[in-house]
Order: structure tokens, then sequence, then C-alpha cells
């Protein structure tokens, strides 16, 4: 089982459910086990739940509920950067921002970072052929690593300036700009790519790597949706991190989905 | 308050129910007054008083024909008791296919794997891999250059072509290159097809909008699930509850439109009175029994199922002519028909329907599409499931009663009649025997693990003996038969080994969609999910093949008894068969023709008919409403999404002038975009309808899904040789098992009954190829199926 970060919605705090040990973070994040029972549970009924969570989820999105009422919120599970902080008496953040668990979708063995082929698979999982998989995975291990891997937690250091959109200078879900996007779908659930580059253009100001992002997605919905087209669920998923899911979980055409061989 | 009666307003059934009472107080009951009752009583589906009171009217001088016609109704209906009703079913919930898959399953115990293929079994695949990786482009660039025609030529040279290879008088005239050059284009339009008119019911998303990232149970890979999910990766697709996709090469939104209310069209009432009603004697199809039809409806309640919301919801109500004998003889001045329930999740503009059962080939109609079900066939009268993985028979050896409905309990149990009871015993007898033959080699198998392969076994028999005995022997063509063949053992196997040793995956066979067949192939959805289109859902409407009467036979010949049709519905099937004995109705069934899928040829019983809730409907007005309702194009627009020609007037559907007038005078002069589906579909002849059985339109659906639900179904394909799905001796069973053999086995007082004189068990069984070759032209044409009777 791998150790998972869940959010306890009655209480809004923070969880950390793993095979030996459970954390509830405090201010600082996470750092000691629970010993004893919270929010009337042992910590071993806290792993039961945790186990139960694992047996039905593979690669769950950002928000999946688990937990015998669904008071558990999905944030995905502790890498292995953050495990070896956790096992020297290191504090862990108690979350990550939406810009660092969109990053963790692609980061499928859980390290923490992304190497080249980490990041070639991610672009191959987002449905790019391999040739163009492979640029695209240079030029983010140049732009966000400065040619060596990304660092999860260091994103937000090498972020350009400019707007990516969604997302405000801490890397946290800019709810006005969100109320904006879905306006765009008032009239049908799914909108030509044309008229979101058109907004976007508009209104954010891109930079150059904000706007290789966004075509980046809108390669893998042309692709999805066999159109130039984009779902109003797809936007969504775009921005609460559960997009990089979508694509690896379609099947393709033998009916296989792409997860199995990226999880390993 | 009979005229306007609306069957959703409870108000009114209850008004009537009381104007009843008075009238029954009445110490003055004439003629009149008992029909009065007697109508009202049917109206509210009370059979037995509308029989007592229709049957006091009738003994009157004054009685008139239409009283005598509705009494003999509600004979029927005392007698099949198509009032009953099970408890409301468990409406479709968008939680559940927005919830993980695996909750809606449980995991079958015990399960004991046995090891995956052995070096031997991979050096077969690697060796078939290569020699398909070779020679599979070439096939595709003969394909890809015989579909250069352009799809519309294509079609117009398969018409012609086809038309000569059948010869003027039933001949066969052909030679090996010219059935090599019919296949590859028929393989190329087929290829077309799945290019251009393929779509996707969720587009960009899982099916159903399944939540993304479930864990794949590792049982699932290896069994079917009781609702048809995790068949593929994409954990909703083709499961229970899921959409019905449009097809065609317009977007949906293009040609959706509910026309079920559309002024502009003919009623369906009158489409059906004037062009699906006979007018004289009914034709019949030469070349078939009725086994074909009920084996259809058997497949059909395994492949697809709309429902229908409750009268409450609302009703469609279609106007009587003034002249309608429903009107004349109850005064009714509507027809009303129930509502198509929507699709749950609601967030598409056009019109989408859910399937109430699986959209894969997994024989769901006898386990059913659910947990609940799949558990339920397989429990005893002490509550526990059976040891063995068996099915539940009653110590008579039938199917046990369900108590709601009257008829056999089974996996899909409604819109029955006597043969499927026929169907549906026979394969419960298989599926049981399949398990003692199971558990003799694997005794260390449970009982879960035994009903899971046993219930694969089934279905891929089901599947065999679709493909390669009941469409040949509707489409009697050697062209045909040999793509057919084709498509189970591969084209190499079809043309180069007699028909008892052609087997799926030959160790020699390239693995290839075409030389080695899809069987044992590689897995192709084509990249959208495989389901059952709403398009196919129309036209497997087959009503044109029901019979009005059964002729019933015994071993010693015809008894002279005759059973209406109406009297071997729902509750009466069970009765009936209990009566004749599976050997008698075996008989009846393979020995009375099929009447033909033609124009003007619909049973005439189905023109005022009952369903449950329906004490007055007429099943050729709901075949033409429902496409209306659903979106389904018209027949021109339809024909034109398949890449077909439009027609330009009524004589490209028939040649024949008066089928043409009449078309004329229920659609207009200019009306041939507004023929519906089903009534051009039936019209065609000539040119259009090359291929004896089928029209071409339909033939066009059939020719591209006849593949897909096994090219995109692993169970068929990926998985065939690993021996953790099909053990080799289940392997050997499914190749070598024909509905013949099925029948012998579990009927075998049929071995001295004309059955034994057919090769293929849907022919006619009074006659033989040598007596009465018309009735027998797949035997005929085919040097095959003279080599399997010479064995």
């Amino acid at each position: 089982m791998r150790t998972i970060r869940f959010r306890h919605l009655p209480s809004g705090a923070h969880l950390l459910v793993g095979p030996e040990r459970v954390h509830v973070a405090t201010e600082q994040g996470f750092r000691d086990s629970l010993t004893s029972s919270w929010q009337g549970r042992t910590p071993e009924e806290w792993q039961r739940a945790g186990a139960a969570f694992e047996a039905l989820w593979l690669w769950p999105a950002p928000g999946t509920r688990g937990g015998s009422d669904g008071e558990l919120a999905f944030e995905g599970y502790l890498d292995a950067r953050e495990a070896r902080r956790l096992a020297t008496g290191e504090w862990v953040p108690a979350r990550r921002t939406p810009l660092e668990q969109h990053l963790t979708a692609f980061d499928y063995q859980l390290k923490g970072e992304l190497g080249f082929l980490d990041l070639y698979r991610a672009f191959r999982g987002s449905l790019f052929p391999w040739h163009k998989a492979a640029l695209k995975a240079l030029g983010a291990l140049l732009v966000f690593g400065r040619g060596r891997p990304v660092v999860i937690a260091d994103i937000a250091k090498h972020r350009a300036a400019a707007r990516t959109g969604g997302y405000d200078a801490e890397g946290e879900l800019d709810a006005q700009v969100l109320a904006q996007f879905d306006a765009l779908f008032k009239a049908s659930e799914e909108v030509e790519q044309a008229r979101l580059r058109r907004f976007i253009a508009q209104n954010f100001q891109p930079g150059r790597v904000s706007t290789s992002q966004w075509e980046s997605f809108f390669a893998t919905c042309r692709a999805l949706n066999d159109r130039e087209t984009v779902t109003r669920r797809q936007l969504r998923r775009l921005f609460d991190g559960s997009f990089t899911q979508l694509s690896v979980s379609r099947a393709d055409a033998a009916g296989k989905r792409m997860l199995e061989a990226l999880i390993g | 308050m009979l005229r306007d009666f609306a069957r959703g307003d409870e108000a009114q059934r209850r008004q009537l129910r009381l104007a009843l009472q008075k009238l029954e107080a009445s110490d003055d009951q004439d003629a009149a007054l008992h029909f009065l009752i007697g109508a009202a009583s049917f109206q509210l589906e009370e059979y037995e008083r509308a029989c007592e009171h229709l049957a006091a009217a009738c003994e009157s001088a004054s009685a008139q024909p239409s009283w005598h016609a509705l009494r003999e109704r509600a004979e029927h209906n005392r007698v099949n008791e198509v009032q009953r009703r099970r408890a409301p079913l468990e409406p479709f919930r968008a939680e559940t296919l927005r919830s993980p898959a695996v909750l809606a399953l449980r995991e079958p115990e015990g399960v004991r794997l046995p090891a995956p293929a052995g070096p031997r079994e991979r050096a077969v695949d690697g060796f078939r891999t290569a020699t398909g990786a070779v020679l599979g482009p070439v096939v595709r660039a003969l394909t890809s250059l015989v579909g250069k025609l352009g799809a519309e030529r294509s079609w117009r040279t398969k018409e012609k072509l086809s038309t000569e290879l059948m010869g003027e008088e039933g001949e066969s005239p052909v030679d090996f290159v010219r059935v090599v050059f019919a296949d590859l284009l028929l393989s190329s339009l087929r290829t077309r097809m799945n290019a251009e008119t393929l779509q996707d019911p969720y587009p960009g998303d899982l099916a159903a909008q399944a939540p993304v990232g479930q864990r794949r149970p590792e049982w699932t890979k290896f069994f079917p699930t009781a609702d048809g999910s995790w068949r593929t990766d994409d954990p909703n697709m083709g499961r229970a509850g899921t959409r019905f996709p449009r097809q065609g090469r317009s977007e949906a939104g293009e040609v959706v439109r509910n026309r079920a209310l559309d002024s502009s069209l003919p009623s369906p009432r009158r489409v059906s009175r004037e062009l699906l009603q006979p007018r004289g004697e009914r034709s019949e199809a030469p070349f078939l029994n009725l086994l074909a039809v009920a084996w259809i409806q058997f497949q059909v309640h395994g492949w697809f199922e709309h429902r229908q919301l409750p009268p409450q919801d609302g009703m469609l109500r279609i106007p009587l002519e003034e002249d309608d004998p429903i009107r004349l003889s109850t005064g009714q001045t509507h027809l009303e028909f129930r509502k198509t329930q929507p699709d749950v999740l609601q967030d598409r503009g056009p019109e989408y329907f859910q399937n109430e059962v699986t959209h894969w080939w997994d024989a769901s109609q006898l386990y059913g599409s659910d947990q609940a079900t799949e558990d339920r066939v397989r429990t005893g009268p002490d509550g526990a499931l059976l040891p063995g993985g068996k099915l539940y028979m009653t110590p008579e050896g039938r199917l046990p009663i369900d108590a709601a409905l009257g008829v056999e309990d089974t996996g899909f149990n409604r819109n029955w009649w006597v043969g499927l009871s026929f169907f549906h015993e026979l394969f419960a007898r298989e599926h049981n025997w399949i398990c003692d033959a199971l558990r003799a080699e694997h005794p260390d198998y449970s009982s879960d693990h035994l009903f899971k392969l046993a219930r694969l076994e089934v279905a891929a028999k089901m599947a065999r003996i679709h493909t390669v005995e009941w469409t040949p022997a509707v489409l009697p063509n050697r062209v045909l038969s040999a793509g057919l063949h084709a498509n189970w053992s591969g084209f190499l196997s079809a043309k180069l080994q007699p028909v008892e040793k052609r087997r799926p995956a030959r160790w020699w066979a390239p693995k290839d969609s075409s030389l080695g067949g899809l069987i044992g192939g590689y897995t192709n959805t084509y990249g959208k999910p495989r389901m059952f289109s709403e398009n196919f859902s129309e036209v497997y409407r087959l009503h044109a093949a029901v019979p009005d009467t059964l002729r019933v036979r015994s071993p010693a010949g015809e008894t002279g008894e005759q059973v209406p049709l109406e009297r071997t519905r729902e509750a009466a099937a069970p009765r009936l068969l209990g009566k004749l004995g599976l050997e008698s109705l075996g008989l009846t069934l393979g020995h009375q023709h099929m009447p033909a899928l033609v124009g003007n040829n619909y049973p005439r019983f189905m023109a005022s008919t009952s369903t449950d809730e329906l004490a007055q409907t007429d099943l050729g007005a709901a075949d033409i409403l429902r496409a209306r309702e659903r979106g389904v194009p018209s027949y021109n627009q339809f024909r034109a999404q398949l890449g077909r020609p439009r027609c330009r007037d009524y004589h490209d559907i028939t040649e024949d002038p008066e089928k043409a007038a009449r078309l004329e005078a229920v659609y207009g002069k200019d009306g041939i975009e507004r023929v519906d589906l089903q009534v051009g579909m039936l019209f065609e002849d000539g040119r259009q309808r090359p291929f004896q059985g089928f029209d071409n339109t339909r033939f066009a659906v059939f020719l591209q899904e006849a593949s897909r639900r096994l090219e995109a179904d692993p169970f068929f394909t990926e998985k065939w040789n690993d021996p953790r799905v099909y053990t080799p001796s289940m392997r050997e069973r499914i190749g070598d098992t024909t509905l013949k053999d099925l029948l012998l086995r579990h009927v075998p007082a049929l071995a001295t009954s004309g059955l034994m004189g057919v090769d293929n068990a849907f022919e006619p069984w009074g006659t033989t190829v040598e007596t009465h070759p018309e009735e027998h032209p797949l035997s005929a044409t085919e040097e095959w199926y003279a080599s399997r009777s010479a064995r």
C-alpha cells in the first residue's frame, strides 16, 4: 500500500495514511505519527480506510472521495523525497498547491521529481506522438529544471513570471479566472479551441511557456475529442488536476489504457 | 370516458372503475351494456371480467363483428396474462455509473488460475504475429485498393456483383477469384464504415463519465463481469446502463431530433395499417424456419433493450382515424405509447438513451446484466448458490417460473413468447452440461470459477452459431458465407478447410483480422467505445418475421392444432412448452417457415394487441414511432449516413410500381425524405436487395457490427488463447458445436426427426437439399456443407 494524503472533510485536517503509520498535520505540516484515536478512530482503523481506498484506485484524481462516508478527499501520494524527509524527522507540507498537484499527476513512480524519461512518458500519456513527446520533455526539463530533473516541491521557484491563466503567483487556483472560463461554456458543453485561444490571448497575455502548455492541452483534447474542441469537463479537469488521469485512463483501440504501463 | 382514456391518469382509472361498479350493479344489463363493461374492463387490463361481459354481449343477436374481435383478444389475454407486472425496475442512477465499477460486482470466490501460456503457446503466437505482420498489410493494401472505388461506387458495385454472384436461378457460377474479390469489396466497405460512421457517445471522456484512475480488479482480466464492466480497460465501456451511440458520417447533433410528434409525417398508425399490415396471404422466406426468428429475438435480448418510462411520466398519444378498427370497436380516439427513458447523465444536447443490458456478447439474456440477477439464476430453493457453477433448474429439468411475470426466471424475461422459452431452456441445459464437463476436468475449481467459465463458453457458442450458422442461413450467399467464416476462423481457413476442421487461431493462421480471423486476433475498437448503436437497434426490428399462428407438430407429424401467437406469449409460453415438451416444440419451430422480412407482412395480431400496461397497442406503429422518438434518421438520411447513395424517388427503393404507389399514397408525391427507416428497409427489392433474407440497408449495419462486436471484445480476440480464460477443451467444444449438435444433445429424440435432413438447423426441417434445393440454398451452393452431411 502506498502512503496516501487525504483531507478529512468534516474537520478540514490533512491526513497521511500509510501501511505503517498515520499522521495528522499540524500547522507546520506532517511529522509526528498518530499513536492514539483521532476523530473517534484508531490509527489501525484509518489504515484500513486507506487500504480500502487503495483497493479501488490505481491513480485517482485529486478530490476523489474515500472513507466509509466519503469523508476523505484524496490529495495525492507521499513521494520518495517527502518520505525521506519524514524519516529524518523533518516537516513535510500538509498540502500541495494545485500547481504541484498538477505535476504530481506525472510522477507515476512517486519520486518527487521528474526526469527526462518521466516527462517523456507523461507526454506520451497525454497522447503525443513519440517525437513530440521527446521534444516537449526536453523543453520542460530545460525550462523548469534548468536541465536537471524537475523537483515538484520547487516548481513555484522556477515558474515564469507570465500568467498561465489558472494559477495565481503562489500556484493556487484563481477562482475569478475559473469563473471567467466557466462562462465560456454557458451555451454549450463544448467550445471550439479557436474561441478558447482568443479568450486566453485577450485576457491573460500568456508568455511562451504558458502558450506552449495550453497548446499541449489543446492537442490532448483534440486527440480525445477527435475534433478541435474542449469540453467543460476537460477544462475543469485541467484545473482540478485530473486531466492527465483522463488521458491515461482512456482505453486505446486495443482496449488498453496507458496507466498500467506508466505505474508498472 | 373510454374515448379519451389516458393510461397514466390515475384519477381517470379510478373514475372508470367507479363507473364500472355502477354499471355492473344495474339490473338492466343488455348486450350493449355488457359490451361497454367488457370494453372498459379490457382497458383496465381486467381481462377475466372483460371475457365474462364480452361473452355475454356476443351471445346477443345484435353483436357486432368488432365485439367478437375484442372478445377474442380478451380471451387471449386471459390466457397469456399479459397484464402481469414485475416490481418497478431499479432506475438507472448516474451515481452508480460515476462510482468505481467494482462496487457493483462480487468477486468470484475460490478461483485458482492455471498457468499462463507456456513456451510452446508463446512460440505459436510469435509465429502468427510475424506472419500476420508480413501478410496483413498486403491484404489491407488490396482492400484499400478496392475501396478506392469510393464508398458510394463500392455499394453500387457490390449490389451489381452480388446479384451476379447469386446467378439467375439460384445457381452459383462463382470461381475462387471472384469470391475473393467480392469479399475484399465487403471488407473495404466495412473498413470505410468503421473509419467514417462510428461515434463516441461520451466524447472526450471515459464511458459513462466513469471516475478516472480506477484500479482494475485482477479477476476481471480473466472472467466476464455480471454487468459488462471492465471488459476493456475503460471500466464502463459496454456496461449495462450506458448509452447507445449514434452512427453515421455527420455529428450526432446534425441528425438527432425527436420526431415522435412531428405532424408533417404520416401517423405511425397509418403507416402500420397501410404499409406494414398484410394485404392478403403473408409471404414466407422459403429457406428459413421459425427457429431463425426465435433465435434473433433470443440474441437481441442479450444485446440491447431500451427502458420505457411508466405511464405516470407522460405518454405519447397518436390520434386514430375515423375508420380505424380500434376506434370503431372501442370508441377510443388515441393510441398511447410509453416514452423511452432518456439517459440519466443528461449532459448532451441531442437525445441519448441507455441500454438496459450489457452491450457485449456475453449471454446476458441468460445470466442478467447485474450482479443480483447473475446470483439469482444460480440460487436454489434453499437460498444458496448451487454447487458446480450451475443454473437452477427444477427437478423436472425446467427453468423456474418468475412469480411476478409467470414466465421463465432468467436473465432477461420480458417481451416473451414460446420461442424464447425454447432457447432459454436449451441453453440453460447447455450451461449445466458444460459445468459437468468442466468439473470432470477440473474437480478442484470452485463453483464461481466453473460458473464464469461456463458463461464464457455459452456466450462463445452463441457467437459462433450466430456468425457461421444463423447469418449465412438468413443471407444464403456464397460470398457472405465465406466472409462470415473468415470472421470466425480466418479467410485462409474458410477457403482451404472443410467446415468440420475450421477452428479459430490455428497455429498456421496469420494473426490478421482477415487472413486469420477475428477470433484470437487483435482487439480493435477503432478508437470509439464499443457499444451497440441506436441505428443497430433499429435495424433489428424484425417483427415482420413473426408468424400469426403456430402449426403444432408431434413426432408423428402435424397435429392439426393451430395456436394463435397471442396464446404463446408471456405466461402462456412456459405452459405451452410444458404441454408440448422441447421435442414437439422444436419440431413445430423447425418445420414451419419464417415469414419474410418484406413490406406489408407484419403479423395481423400486432396491429391490435396488448402489452403490459397497454391494453390496446399496435406494435408496427410502435416500431415507426420509436425510431422517430429516438432520433434515428429517416430512411434516406440513414442511407446517406452510412455512405450509401440516397434514393431519388420511390422507384429507387422498389422496382414494383404497385409498391411504389403504396409508398407515395402514404408519404406524398415528394415524400421520399419522409419515408420511415423501417418502411424503406422492408420495401427494398430488386437491386436494393441483392441477398435473400435481408434488405441492403439492414445489411450495411450488419456488415459492420457482425465484425465489430467480435473484434472489439478482448474475450473474443486477445484472450482467446489464454489458458487462464479459455481452457483447451473449452476452445475445442466451442469450435465443434453447431445448433444441431446442441439440439441433439439436449433433445435426443430429435435424432429421428427432419432435423437430420438439414445441415443448418435454421433451414426448414421438412425438406432436404435433394428434394427442395430452393429451401436449402446454402447447402446447394456450399460444398463444405455437403462434406459435413457426408460425414
